[in-house]
């Protein structure tokens, strides 16, 4: 008896959810409406009614990371999206994992509706480290460990989270209430793509024209640099990274840095290779192949500077580069630059820091760099 | 004839390992043609890159592994002689566990007091790493030093060991737990084992600590061969049982952390070299024991480098990953046929 109840109610939701009117609409409305992401690869946005329609795809499979719908929290809710994932804008509360997401809305003076922020430890930006101490941003805890209590009485509406397949998204969506939306920004290959992202805040917070602004000039900066490299008739060599304990972790050639390399003019080393994932290679194949190599690009994540001297100690190997005897080293200093919060919106400045450093007579001769500056220290 | 054998299977596992040792020279991911190899040693005008990757790289990675080897199969025999247990190896006195926790203090505390990612504190990281792993299983030796002079009872003393190890392994577990995803990152690769991290530049203080830790292990034999009689018999003898199982701590313990200071806990090698040892000479004699570890083990850690560089493989496996999965079935194989 249970089970003929089951097969019937099973027949009917699948007769209503094929046959019912809305649905054929609601198809009509996506295949007519235009992608509004140009350049990244795992998001799509289009228009919907008087909101948005929004597809995250995994990066790993074909599979949809999850179907979201943007309304305006002024409007009714149309009937179809009543049992669908709905995000009500302007977004109210919001946890962010990481700080690509929170940069944003501190950029756009939305910062308040940020409740909560993961990772703090991480940020050296003192207007979240003020907000924090007023107790106006909660520290959330890390990824692996999340402060699910605080999380709860955040009530937050959003939580921002970075698709891990640790993230037990279920579970804390559950919890707290929020819609999951899985931010997949540092997937995105393409530079653009990446900072394109920032498309998404402006559609939370209903800030659209203004990041729709801001991410053209993005573009627009981009292109006309790269345009400018495109047919340099010298094109410098260039490898990345330092390695530990023997083992380079290098950037694949598909990879969002290999892609810049690209367009400031550069051939990387490893741009044959098509993955977009880092390689583990032995340090005697990185001799070996990029001992020649022009430039070498390093990021520092301590506070202190490095030094040609400082690089020797920690290796020997380091001296044998050709680009550590021409002193052709660009270092980036990760936490005083600012780096994970800020480059991925400003992919201009990272393009212009290794163009002056490739192709300096392309570039204003009074250029400051950004991020990446030729290491000049000896000692 | 016994010792015709002896000399021959010295001779060969001798043999053996300068092939390896040759092999590792030879054999990378970046391929060396054979005459380029030739014109490297004789020193003739060819490619500079060459030279740098065999005398600079692969020359000092060889030259670990070798040392790194023979250091653990001998504290791994010391170990089991002492406690007269043979799944006993240097890690079963909470030696490398307390190496780990010096490590993890270093790249995992100094990570969360200051806020900087990663364990490159600069350049003296690399320095401060092999120094915190001597300091945390130095400490946990003396620990260990203490209980031995107090106590006689060998079983007593392994269950202490472990419960140190366990100790140890919780702390720096929680400091993992506080810790940033790079310092945790830096601190999984560490405990992976590499004999990469020598180089030229440390190889001098790396190999004078070893050689003179093995060149001490050569005076224990004899009384390593007394205690196989038991601990009864080997006091009646006039041996010492506290002054003896100290010293033989000492030097086993000495060894374990001078090589995982420099490569990380390293497992397998101990424990497994001298069954091998005992099996290939059917002897429990310590004065040939001792020097046939040794030797094997060097030929196991150089058959591991090799693997863990395989040609045409771009990338370095971590060494533990080799040094159980070749080791752990020759290992079978040896018992299995010993058993027969």
């Amino acid at each position: 008896m249970k089970n003929l109840l089951f097969i019937c109610l099973s027949i009917s939701c699948i007769l209503f959810s094929c046959g019912g009117p809305s649905n054929k609409d609601q198809n009509a409305t996506l295949a007519k409406s235009e992608n509004l992401m140009e350049y990244t690869s795992y998001i799509d946005i289009t228009n919907y009614k008087s909101g948005y329609y929004i597809n995250v795809s995994c990066p790993w499979n074909d599979k949809s990371l999850g179907e979201f719908y943007l309304y305006p929290d002024t409007l009714q809710l149309p009937d179809e999206l009543e049992t669908k994932l709905v995000i009500r804008t302007p977004v109210k509360n919001v946890i962010a994992y990481s700080s690509t997401q929170w940069s944003v809305f501190l950029e756009l003076g939305e910062i308040s509706r940020v409740k909560g922020i993961l990772e703090s430890d991480y940020t050296d930006n003192p207007e979240i480290k003020r907000l924090l101490a007023e107790k106006k941003i909660e520290d959330v805890g890390i990824e692996t460990s999340l402060k699910t209590e605080i999380a709860i009485n955040l009530h937050p509406d959003v939580i921002l989270y970075t698709p891990y397949s640790t993230v037990p998204k279920t579970e804390i969506g559950d919890l707290t209430g929020a819609v999951m939306f899985p931010f997949a920004d540092y997937l995105e290959n393409h530079p653009l793509g990446r900072a394109e992202w920032l498309k998404l805040i402006g559609y939370l917070t209903c800030r659209e024209k203004d990041t729709d602004q801001w991410f053209n000039d993005i573009v627009t900066r981009y292109d006309s640099l790269k345009y400018i490299c495109q047919n340099v008739e010298n094109r410098p060599t260039v490898f990345s990274d330092l390695p530990f304990e023997g083992q380079w972790y290098l950037p694949g050639g598909a990879s969002y840095i290999a892609q810049i390399f690209h367009d400031a003019g550069a051939d990387y080393i490893w741009k044959d290779n098509n993955s977009t994932a880092s390689l583990p290679v032995d340090a005697e194949t990185v001799l070996s192949k990029a001992r020649d190599a022009d430039f070498w690009r390093i990021m520092n994540s301590t506070n202190t500077e490095y030094s040609y001297n400082r690089l020797a100690v920690e290796n020997e190997l380091y001296t044998y580069f050709k680009a550590y005897q021409n002193r052709n080293i660009l270092v980036c200093d990760i936490r005083r630059s600012g780096y994970f919060e800020k480059s991925e919106y400003e992919p201009d400045l990272l393009l212009k820091d290794f163009v002056f450093a490739f192709h300096p007579e392309l570039v204003e001769t009074d250029y400051q760099p950004h991020y990446f500056y030729k290491l000049t220290n000896e000692k | 004839m016994k010792n015709r054998k002896i000399v021959f299977g010295i001779l060969g596992i001798i043999i053996l390992g300068s092939i390896l040792f040759i092999l590792n020279l030879f054999v990378g991911s970046v391929t060396v043609p054979l005459d380029d190899i030739f014109k490297v040693l004789l020193k003739e005008n060819t490619d500079n890159t060459l030279n740098v990757i065999i005398f600079n790289y692969r020359l000092p990675q060889a030259l670990t592994a070798l040392l790194a080897g023979a250091a653990l199969a001998v504290a791994g025999l010391l170990m089991q002689t002492l406690f007269r247990n043979p799944l006993a190896d240097p890690s079963m006195l909470g030696i490398s566990s307390g190496a780990s926790l010096g490590v993890g203090i270093v790249i995992l505390l100094t990570g969360a007091i200051s806020g900087t990612a990663v364990s490159s504190f600069g350049w003296w990281s690399t320095i401060g790493v092999s120094l915190a792993a001597f300091i945390g299983a130095v400490m946990v030796l003396f620990v260990m030093l203490a209980f031995s002079s107090r106590m006689k009872d060998m079983t007593t003393l392994i269950i202490i060991g472990l419960m140190i190890a366990y100790l140890a392994g919780s702390i720096t577990d929680i400091l993992k737990f506080f810790s940033l995803k790079e310092d945790i990152h830096a601190f999984v690769i560490w405990g992976m084992g590499s004999f990469s991290g020598v180089g030229t530049s440390k190889m001098p203080i790396f190999a004078t600590s070893i050689i003179i830790g093995l060149f001490f292990t050569f005076f224990l034999s004899k009384n390593l061969n007394i205690l196989l009689l038991g601990e009864m018999y080997a006091e009646n003898l006039g041996l010492n049982i506290r002054k003896n199982s100290v010293i033989i701590i000492l030097v086993s313990g000495y060894l374990t952390a001078i090589v995982t200071a420099y490569c990380g806990p390293i497992a397998f090698v101990g424990l497994a070299m001298p069954h091998i040892a005992r099996f290939l000479f059917k002897s429990s004699d310590h004065r040939l024991l001792i020097p046939a570890t040794m030797l094997i083990g060097m030929d196991m850690a150089l058959i591991c480098n090799l693997i863990a560089r395989m040609p045409g493989f771009d990338g370095n496996l971590p060494v533990n990953a080799v040094t159980a999965f070749i080791g752990a079935p020759i290992v079978i194989s040896v018992i299995l046929k010993s058993r027969k």
